[in-house]
């Protein structure tokens, strides 16, 4: 049984599209930043209103907090993560 | 005609539950078991506003029943998801698991119509042990696990201490406010000790955290049904008592933006896929606790249409993941993947809730989410806000992406090798999660019924907000794909290990069994010293001179004057003393001997 295969086992091509169909995905939403009225109290510009129109928001938060999310739970798990029979003893 | 109002739904439900042992039937009894929660729906539909029933009893006035649109809403999705939850669980065998279900649910809507603290607290404690038995059949289940016996315990150990917190608060309360309980925001309005004591146990229940081990600690330790069932009641029980008492407590926001964040990590380290769940629910739960610590119309109406939403997607993601378990009988991420070839249907189902926790527009999340986050801005609190947005962020994350990901595709595998019978769940089951699926997408796309039964109404007039705005859609659509681009970068971080994150519950599952060996050793030894010791050498010694001291100290007084009388030999000087000892041991004293004493007797009074 071949426990590491690329890809999972998936068809590369495959795999290449779903990417692309990914950038779309988040390419998309930007444009639609082009069609949105900015300003007001919605979002950031509600607390920051110095916030530059021309760096979306939303986009660098998610990105942000998703990276920083999952280093954060790698560098925890550091000290946290254990073997399934750590409890076993109780 | 009889009066329908006067039936409550929790009186219902747990009669009707007595009588599932009676019915040998499988099927009708089941079907009974959906039919009691539709009552409770058909009940909280048709019930009027301001409707109340109150007893006496003892000295209490107690009010069973309080129907208001804060209570009505908690009531219809309790009892829906009861039906639909009930429905998927028609394949149970078990008498005692529905018996056990309907209590616990007609227990959580005692507290959701409940007048009164001391009626809360009675269905609180019924919360507690009816939701017990559904972790504990597991080990009685055909998925059978020894393991949900210790979770069971520790799940009920943990909620008699929250349960001990809250009758603390409910006798301090009940003095300081004159004997009057009625549960109510005015009850707290002065934070005392009591009222203090009361909010923790109800945290307790919600899951805040440090006290947040214990959901899923004995959630993913269910049964299969009853992990459905679980992930709807005490917690959302907890955020209705919450919404209902303590709302403007500001102490929440911090509590309810920890919890959001908690939920993730863990999330993000865990393995197996129902656990992986149920730090989704802390998650959740605390979007619901900031907004009852915000407190505003706006933040309560988003609570009610969250916790709303929530429990029907939540129970969707637990119907999925329940019927994963039940076809392959795998639980963790790295036994699983690939599944999206062998249960399309389940699939889809599962990532229709996933998209909806995640708030993609279009599902419930959506519609409902936004609404907190919107309270949390109209207050101006910038920290809780975007600690909630990047909770958002994080939710797609764990729950969104790596539930669905890991369990249904990852990896191409044949399953067909280990489980030859692998398909969809039973018929039941895909019928149960067809109405959540179907639900999360209606609520997506036309939540008006949903916000009509929200309690503020008039600030959908006076302050209105507009959650199908172009600009909400955009800028969602943005937090979600670049969360999505994240995991997809940082999959290989992501990569799942046969690992447990150790979390609170490591006080009491390895401090305190350490502790008991501890105190095993020091004080154990200690007694184990003072018996070789004490009992068995000194006390025989003490005892020994007592007996026999008064004897020697009699031998001791008169041997001069015996010596007096002529010298002795050895033998001689034996004999003389065992003859006085013999003589004090028999208290065969001579008349002159007792005369000396009680002269000495008299003259030491004299002086004395």
């Amino acid at each position: 049984m071949s426990q590491q295969q690329p890809y999972g086992g998936f068809d590369p091509k495959t795999i290449k599209r779903l990417w692309w169909l990914l950038i779309a995905a988040c390419v998309l939403p930007l444009l639609g930043e082009f069609f949105v009225e900015h300003g007001g109290d919605h979002g950031i510009h509600g607390f920051v209103p110095q916030w530059p129109v021309v760096i979306p928001f939303y986009p660098v938060l998610g990105f942000l907090a998703c990276a920083a999310s999952i280093l954060l739970a790698k560098g925890l798990g550091l000290f946290l993560k254990k073997g399934e029979d750590y409890y076993d003893h109780d | 005609m009889i009066d329908l109002n006067a039936f409550p739904p929790a009186l219902v439900l747990i009669l009707g539950a007595c009588l599932t042992p009676l019915i040998r039937n499988q099927s009708l009894r089941n079907a009974l078991c959906v039919l009691l929660p539709a009552y409770a729906f058909f009940w909280t539909y048709s019930v009027p506003l301001g409707y109340e029933l109150n007893l006496n009893y003892l000295d209490f006035e107690l009010t069973l029943l309080r129907v208001d649109r804060l209570s009505k809403a908690f009531g219809y999705i309790f009892s829906l998801n009861a039906t639909v939850g009930l429905i998927y669980a028609y394949y149970v065998r078990q008498w005692g698991h529905h018996m056990a279900a309907l209590m616990y649910i007609g227990c959580a809507l005692g507290v959701v119509f409940a007048g009164d603290l001391f009626t809360v607290y009675v269905f609180w404690e019924g919360m507690a042990l009816f939701s017990t038995f559904l972790v504990l059949y597991r080990n009685r289940s055909p998925e059978r696990d020894p393991r949900s016996y210790k979770a069971a315990m520790r799940y009920i150990l943990v909620h008699i201490a929250g349960g001990l917190l809250l009758v603390m608060g409910i006798a301090i309360t009940y003095q300081l406010s004159d004997g009057v309980l009625r549960f109510d925001k005015a009850l707290f309005a002065e934070r005392h000790l009591g009222a203090y004591l009361v909010l923790a146990g109800f945290l307790v229940n919600a899951a805040a955290w440090p006290i947040s081990a214990w959901l899923p600690d004995a959630y993913p330790e269910a049964t299969i049904s009853g992990g459905v069932i679980l992930s709807a009641y005490t917690s959302k029980t907890a955020v209705y008592t919450l919404l209902r008492a303590f709302p403007e407590y500001e102490i929440l926001i911090p509590i309810g933006c920890v919890m959001a964040m908690y939920g993730i990590i863990y999330a993000l380290l865990e393995n197996d896929m129902r656990r992986i769940l149920a730090f989704s629910i802390v998650n959740q739960v605390g979007f619901m606790v900031v907004a009852a610590g915000i407190g505003s119309p706006w933040a309560i109406n988003g609570a009610v249409a969250h916790a709303f939403c929530h429990i029907i997607y939540k129970a969707l993601l637990w119907m999925s993941a329940g019927v994963v378990l039940q076809q392959t009988g795998k639980s963790r991420c790295t036994d699983l993947g690939g599944l999206y070839a062998y249960m399309p249907w389940t699939m889809i189902f599962g990532t229709i809730g996933a998209l909806a926790i995640s708030a993609v527009p279009g599902t419930s999340g959506f519609t409902s989410k936004s609404l907190t986050i919107h309270a949390a801005e109209q207050a101006h609190l910038f920290w809780p806000w975007l600690i909630l947005e990047i909770a958002s962020a994080g939710v797609f994350l764990h729950a969104g992406i790596k539930f669905p990901y890991f369990v249904f595709f990852a990896k191409v595998k044949d399953w067909r090798q280990q489980v030859p019978t692998i398909g969809e769940g039973k018929p039941c089951m895909m019928i149960a999660m067809g109405v959540m699926a179907f639900l999360c997408i209606f609520l997506g796309i036309y939540p008006a019924p949903l916000y009509a039964i929200l309690p503020y109404q008039d600030v959908f007039t006076t302050d209105p907000y507009h959650v199908f705005s172009l600009g909400h859609f955009v800028s969602q659509f943005q937090l979600l794909m670049f969360s999505g681009l994240v995991f997809f970068l940082m999959l290989p971080m992501l990569k799942r290990t046969n690992t447990i994150a150790i979390d609170t519950d490591w006080f009491y599952r390895v401090t305190a069994p350490r502790f008991y060996k501890l105190a095993d050793i020091t004080l154990n030894g200690m007694n184990d010293i003072t018996y070789r010791k004490v009992v068995l050498q000194w006390l025989p010694r003490v005892n020994h001179f007592f007996s026999q001291g008064p004897y020697r100290v009699w031998v001791m007084v008169n041997m001069p004057f015996r010596r007096l009388e002529r010298s002795m030999g050895e033998s001689e000087e034996r004999a003389a003393k065992k003859h006085y000892f013999r003589q004090a041991m028999l208290g065969v004293l001579p008349i002159g001997a007792t005369a000396f004493m009680a002269v000495i007797f008299l003259v030491i009074l004299y002086f004395a």
